[in-house]
């Protein structure tokens, strides 16, 4: 508890606010332009943060975090058009009521319900997080072992169309993880030559090729259009109005926080799930997509509320199961902070402090978003033509800062030469990041449990931790399968 | 926006997925005790999934898919640029090299508008410069028009 309240201490800086206050109002405004992502803008700034202070960068990732997930809700809203994947079942109700000439309260429910996840969320990371903590001190390198596995496998076979391509992406990441020298044997591994790479890829080279490029590119597609002249109708919402939808705002929070602790899922299942379970617990379903405020709320809701507790497993296991997570993740490395049990006790008051900084941020949220929503809906004439050299130049001034070398930028390229083409083959890109991060992990807990047993590789499977890891590995893996056999039997 | 991905170009995609794994597996033969397992382990899984990725392609004949990623073209010709203006930025600085690098995209990308793109470039670079310079402190490469950044 302590900790708890010497992190409140740690962000209360007037940098640390500031840094809050801008990652929100510049989320909203990525989220609010259509191809634009939380994990683009994420990737974008990352390179930047290297000479931040650790709680500046972080505050700024909190904000860009929240931020863009309510700013996804404002074209699903205003054009039909959802800004992030998150906000598809905000389109349901949201362009309904937007097209009845209740904008402004479609977009204020949007928001109150953004920050009532927001916040449901970052008070289920600081609940459940340290508890989760105190659990993994039982673990040891065999445990980690089995953890980075199934975080790879998760992610790998739930993202991925196609299960063999994301188990591909994984262990394209893996390759890319233990570029380098072995730090045990010393021996060099996958450098080819090149010797700028003979201490690794950085990560935050390898994050701003594979997240900012390809959707830069992607948005060449949309022959500099602009998506129309949105306008802001209507009175926006009272208090008693807003009182009525906690109910919902309590399903839509717990239904998010549990899809955001399972590794592979996201925003965009938390938002649809929440929807359809406020849609079936209605006694009268009909109004819904015809313009129910429960529905914006139960999605809008949800889709912030898998934010924070899809940072659970991050902070207190170093294992990240979404790629915003891995994103923050890289963040912290950047930082030279560790996420894990070590993280909690050498630097509580960072960790904790990001914990409060998720919470701030949904409040900041609801002040930006009720003050700027006419400039938001305006970002939807700004023509992605001219926005996709702009992020281009961005990323390569970002990986050039991060450490004054061109060949960095060159490496980026090269990245987002492979991320483009894999994407475009249905190889998934979050499983690359995850093994990158998790490969090396795996490696080390690998060796050190071997060195441990001696060499009996009975000892990965004797403990019972091991084993109910390995289950869950198993039903994963079945899980592609049991899908399929579904849709077949289904079809017949 | 989603446009169409042939079957040649998923196979062509395999093969170099397969590729990778052939030269992982290559590198990792001069390796000796532990630092060899996850490499031989890696090239094994990346040659394995791709023949399952292939192979599941040729069995479905007609395996054209869709991507919300830009078209083939649009990619590889924004790379390109992308490409040169890394070039570019070596040997002209970061800020010089956006001055023709964002109107190429912006053509690229389908803009007409000559004064708009114009305007946001000529405002781009100076806030740019504004930003690296001025608030960042950033050490970036000589620049040709802007002196030392």
């Amino acid at each position: 508890m302590m900790e708890l309240l010497g992190g409140v201490m740690a962000v209360i800086t007037l940098e640390s606010l500031l840094a809050m206050l801008a990652g929100t109002a510049a989320g909203i405004l990525v989220g609010a332009i259509p191809g634009l992502t939380a994990t683009l803008a994420m990737a974008l700034l990352l390179p930047f943060t290297y000479t931040m202070d650790p709680l500046t960068s972080l505050g700024m990732m909190a904000g860009i975090y929240n931020g863009s997930m309510y700013g996804g809700a404002i074209p699903a809203i205003l054009m039909k058009i959802p800004g992030t994947p998150s906000a598809v079942a905000t389109v349901f109700d949201g362009y309904p009521l937007a097209s009845g000439g209740r904008a402004k309260f479609a977009l204020h429910v949007a928001l109150c319900s953004s920050a009532a996840g927001s916040a449901i969320s970052a008070l289920a990371l600081m609940l459940l997080a340290p508890p989760l903590v105190a659990f993994s001190l039982q673990f040891g390198p065999i445990e980690y072992f089995w953890i980075a596995i199934f975080g790879m496998t998760s992610v790998s076979l739930l993202l991925a169309s196609a299960p063999a391509k994301g188990i591909a992406s994984a262990l394209l990441g893996i390759a890319v993880g233990i570029v380098g020298m072995d730090m045990i044997s010393g021996a060099e591994r996958l450098v080819f030559g090149v010797r700028h790479i003979a201490g690794g890829v950085n990560i935050a080279v390898l994050l701003t090729g594979l997240f900012a490029v390809p959707p830069a590119l992607a948005m060449l597609e949309a022959n500099s259009r602009r998506l129309g002249n949105a306008t802001v109708t209507g009175s926006g919402i009272t208090l008693g109005e807003a009182l009525r939808l906690i109910r919902t705002w309590l399903r839509s929070g717990l239904i998010g926080v549990v899809v955001g602790v399972m590794p592979g899922a996201g925003g965009n299942l938390a938002g649809i799930l929440s929807y359809a379970e406020e849609k079936r617990a209605a006694k009268d379903a009909s109004r819904f997509g015809k313009g129910d405020p429960r529905g914006i709320a139960a999605s809008e809701c949800g889709n912030n509320a898998d934010n924070a507790s899809s940072l659970i497993p991050t902070l207190a296991l170093g294992v990240p199961g979404n790629s915003v997570a891995a994103l923050m993740m890289g963040a912290m490395l950047i930082q030279g902070l560790n996420p894990g049990p070590a993280l909690f006790s050498q630097n509580g008051d960072v960790v904790y402090g990001f914990m409060w900084q998720m919470l701030l941020t949904a409040f900041m949220m609801l002040a930006v978003g009720f003050a700027g929503a006419g400039l938001f809906a305006r970002m939807l004439r700004v023509p992605t033509g001219l926005l996709a050299p702009m992020i281009l130049v961005v990323c390569s001034i970002g990986t050039y800062a991060a450490s004054n070398s061109i060949a960095d930028v060159w490496i980026m390229l090269f990245v987002g030469v492979a991320a483009f083409l894999l994407s475009r083959s249905g190889y998934p890109i979050a499983p690359i990041v995850l093994g990158a991060i998790l490969g090396p992990m795996a490696e080390s807990s690998f060796r050190q449990g071997m060195l441990i047993s001696r060499g009996d590789p009975l000892a990965f499977v004797s403990s019972p931790i091991s084993l109910v890891l390995i289950t869950l590995i198993l039903a994963v893996m079945a899980f592609p399968m049991w899908r399929r056999l579904r849709s077949c039997s289904g079809a017949a | 926006m989603d446009v169409k991905v042939s079957a040649s170009e998923q196979l062509a995609i395999n093969v170099m997925v397969a590729g990778i794994g052939a030269l992982i597996l290559w590198d990792s033969a001069s390796l000796e005790g532990g630092s060899a397992y996850f490499p031989l382990a890696v090239g094994l899984g990346l040659i394995g999934m791709s023949v399952v990725s292939a192979g599941y392609l040729l069995w479905r004949r007609s395996g054209d898919t869709r991507t919300g990623e830009a078209t083939l073209f649009h990619g590889l010709a924004g790379l390109a640029l992308l490409g040169g203006f890394v070039a570019s930025a070596g040997q002209l600085g970061f800020l010089t090299s956006t001055l023709w690098f964002l109107p190429a995209m912006s053509i690229l990308g389908g803009e007409r508008n000559w004064w708009r793109v114009l305007l946001i470039t000529l405002l781009f670079t100076l806030l740019a410069w504004v930003l690296f310079r001025g608030i960042f402190a950033q050490t970036l490469p000589p620049e040709w028009i802007f002196g030392d950044v």
